[in-house]
């Protein structure tokens, strides 16, 4: 019976893993493990108190009141003061401090004469992500900075604060970062790096699992049987589900990230998800039989996943050749349906599509078997 | 010799190392930069809510056009409209200019334009929001200037001071703040690391036990064994940091001296931990998925894409045990920041210690009393 033989494999197959020690490491602690060190890293969310060097030339009631604002911004603080710009540069160049600001010599007289003078912040570009918030937070601090003095200025001849302000500030802006309200990085490279990491996990342990059953199988000179296979693979689905999915409770419950659209329309993609990276680990297996020609191959593509999911750079400006690669992958596609969830509310509709990309995988089903098939014809 | 000898023949004739992991390098060297290519990702597409219909908005459109950041693709009578657009993916931010901005503007009123992007997706919305902050400014000091004429100050002078003051922002060593210069330097310190290890664990598991030594002859095997690993890399680091490097035009700033320092202590750290992995693995088909998993934690605690100063103490204290942390952070300062070899002894020194510790740990292995029962390798 088909029946028998599913449950009888599941069966084996749980205790196989208990025995195993490696593989009960990989298939039940290792996966929160490591999610929860993900985590951690970018416990952050922003980038925060980055140390910042001021050389302060002027050494004015204005120039201390900048550095002051610099001080006051919540992505950097000034840690160092420095007398010129050559000790500062030194300590940009080994990373001590991520910013340095000149102010110039005779800075407040040239403000008051209006001679338009230049405060100078060097940033260390290196590390781009650092860089980006720094520059934004530069860029405030600046227009904070004029304004203030632009309107002291024109308060004297212009005794009306509403028009003072307008004159400092002829067009304002509204600036809305959407879906992302507080620019938190962790909410989105989080589950990114969880999709990489699980990606790589349910590949190499389901072809773990296939080549002991081939292995197994060929020793003792059994037939291949369906319902073997799948009793085996509905085991890490189920496992590998839950992991995913706890990691959504920890995420989205515990920790109370904020989300759009309901997380129970995903429940689906997960099991689906979950699934192509099986069919997919064991399609790389069958094609060698290797088992350390498959689990290399499978590491070296699930590897540098995370840089093909275009959540870090845009996928829409990556070459075509990364774009294929990035296709390839079931997480890249859960993960355009997860974000269409989580973030924006969009609607069944718009998960259907990455939903039916991921179903595309188990088209290679009917190849993995016939491969099993001809591979473990039983005795004689 | 004629242990060096085996060891080199161990390396050569294992066909995963050969095929995977060198193929892999080569691959990796080509593959990886895939995503990155165009640098930076220009031309946005931005969609336009213009509820004024006036000259001057036409001309803050024509502005947003004109930047390299952003490129106007629709324009919509709506804000839900462009939210729909949003949705779909056909654009990626959105500028929203108030009624009556040319009449405010006029009178010195300040009209607040909106702007607004996919915050979740970093790279685009700053780009976006850099891009059109910039037009609104423009458009508003072009607004300032001409008000400064007609109140008869002279153009030179109106042109200068219509803010008090400028922020002169100036990013430092990766100069455009392109990703590839911001990606490659690290990441290939990083592969160098992952498939130096990659290929120790699919080697070092070949011996047949791996305990009940004698000293001398654990110290000669591995003595060997470190010998023949770190050549071949030595080999390999000076393609990725010499050809690569220059290939895609990455910054060269380190000495050669500092640099083959630096390499030196980079892959004595990495080899030994490669042996230590090599001696604790049960078989060599765990070698990937072990080393790939960690491969996402090693780059995310490198320090170059989340600053080390927001780690939590526990990550931060791991994180020192991965050679990568230390190599990177060392090869970064020294090669793109233009740092001392003064600057980066910390780190050089860093790795020196862990050499010496995975290399006592490899020796403690292989000689320990034979109490456990030998592990056999597998033949698969």
């Amino acid at each position: 019976m088909q029946t028998g033989r599913f449950s009888q494999a599941l069966k084996s197959e749980i205790s196989a893993v208990r025995e195993d020690r490696w593989m009960f490491a990989f298939v039940y602690w290792l996966p929160p493990l490591l999610s929860l060190f993900l985590l951690l890293i970018l416990v952050a969310g922003q980038p925060t108190n980055l140390p910042i060097g001021v050389v302060d030339l002027d050494n004015s009631g204005l120039s201390r009141k900048a550095t002051r604002y610099f001080d006051a911004s919540p992505t950097m603080n000034v840690t160092r003061h420095y007398s010129s710009i050559t000790e500062g540069k030194a300590d940009i160049s080994d990373a001590t401090i991520y910013a340095l600001v000149v102010i110039p010599s005779n800075f407040s007289r040239d403000v008051l004469r209006g001679g338009g003078p230049a405060i100078t912040a060097f940033y260390n570009a290196q590390y781009l992500l650092i860089a980006k918030a720094m520059r934004a937070a530069l860029i405030q601090i600046e227009a904070t900075l004029a304004i203030e003095i632009d309107v002291g200025r024109t308060l004297v001849f212009k005794p009306v604060m509403q028009a003072a302000i307008a004159t400092a500030l002829p067009v304002r802006t509204q600036i809305s970062p959407l879906y992302n309200l507080n620019m938190n990085y962790a909410v989105f490279l989080v589950p990114a790096l969880l999709m990489a990491l699980f990606q790589l996990l349910v590949i190499c342990m389901t072809i773990m699992s296939l080549a002991k059953m081939v292995k197994t199988y060929e020793t003792s000179h059994r037939k291949y049987q369906f319902g073997q296979l799948a009793g085996r693979f509905f085991f890490y689905t189920c496992v590998f589900s839950v992991h995913v999915l706890f990691s959504f409770f920890v995420l989205y419950g515990l920790l109370g990230w904020p989300v759009q659209g309901s997380l129970s329309g995903l429940l689906p993609l997960v099991f689906v998800f979950v699934i192509a990276c099986q069919v997919l680990g064991a399609f790389i297996h069958v094609a060698t039989f290797n088992l350390e020609l498959s689990l290399s191959a499978a590491s070296a593509f699930c590897g540098p996943a995370f840089a093909f999911f275009g959540v870090t750079f845009p996928a829409s400006d990556m070459s075509h050749v990364a774009q294929i690669i990035r296709n390839l992958m079931p997480a890249s596609h859960y993960l355009d349906a997860f974000y269409n969830h989580v973030s924006y509310d969009a609607g069944i509709y718009y998960s259907l599509k990455p939903g039916l990309i991921i179903l595309a995988f188990a088209a290679l089903t009917p190849l993995v078997i016939y491969r099993l098939k001809t591979r473990l014809r039983g005795a004689g | 010799m004629a242990h060096l000898k085996q060891e080199f023949l161990h390396i050569f004739t294992n066909v995963y190392v050969i095929l995977v992991v060198f193929g892999g390098l080569l691959l990796y060297a080509v593959l990886y930069p895939q995503p990155y290519l165009n640098k930076l990702p220009l031309q946005q597409s931005v969609v336009v809510v213009d509820h004024d219909h006036t000259p001057a908005s036409r001309r803050l459109i024509r502005y947003a056009d004109a930047t390299p950041q952003v490129q106007i693709t629709d324009q919509v009578d709506s804000v839900s409209q462009a939210r729909e657009l949003l949705l779909d993916g056909q654009v990626r931010g959105m500028l929203v200019i108030p009624r009556y901005f040319e009449r405010d503007l006029a009178l010195s009123r300040s009209p607040v334009v909106g702007l607004a992007g996919d915050a979740n997706f970093f790279l685009i919305y700053s780009t976006i929001i850099e891009g059109l902050a910039t037009v609104v400014m423009t458009t508003g000091a072009v607004a300032r200037v001409g008000e400064l004429l007609v109140a008869g100050v002279p153009l030179k002078f109106a042109v200068k001071d219509w803010s008090p003051m400028h922020l002169n922002e100036r990013p430092l060593f990766n100069v455009g703040m392109g990703y590839l210069g911001y990606v490659i330097p690290a990441v290939f310190v990083l592969i160098l690391q992952q498939t130096l290890l990659l290929a120790s664990g699919l080697v070092g598991t070949e011996s047949k036990t791996k305990s009940g030594f004698s000293l001398a002859s654990a110290g000669v095997l591995l003595g060997s064994r470190f010998l023949a690993m770190f050549i071949v890399y030595f080999l390999f680091s000076q393609f990725y940091m010499g050809v690569c490097f220059e290939y895609y035009q990455i910054s060269r700033n380190a000495g050669v001296l500092d640099l083959y320092l630096m390499i030196t202590a980079f892959l004595a750290a990495s080899v030994a931990l490669g042996m230590l992995l090599g001696l604790l693995l049960p078989g060599s088909e765990w070698a990937p998925p072990v080393v790939m998993v960690s491969s996402l934690p090693m780059a995310f605690t490198a320090g170059f894409i989340w600053p080390i100063e927001l780690l939590p103490e526990p990550v931060f204290w791991i994180s020192h045990w991965f050679p990568s942390t230390h190599a990177i952070q060392g090869f970064l300062k020294l090669n793109q920041m233009g740092a001392e070899f003064s600057q980066v002894l910390n780190h050089w020194w860093s790795l020196w210690a862990l050499a010496v510790f995975f290399f006592a740990m490899s020796l403690f292995v292989l000689t320990r009393p034979d109490t456990v029962p030998k592990t056999v390798v597998s033949e698969m």
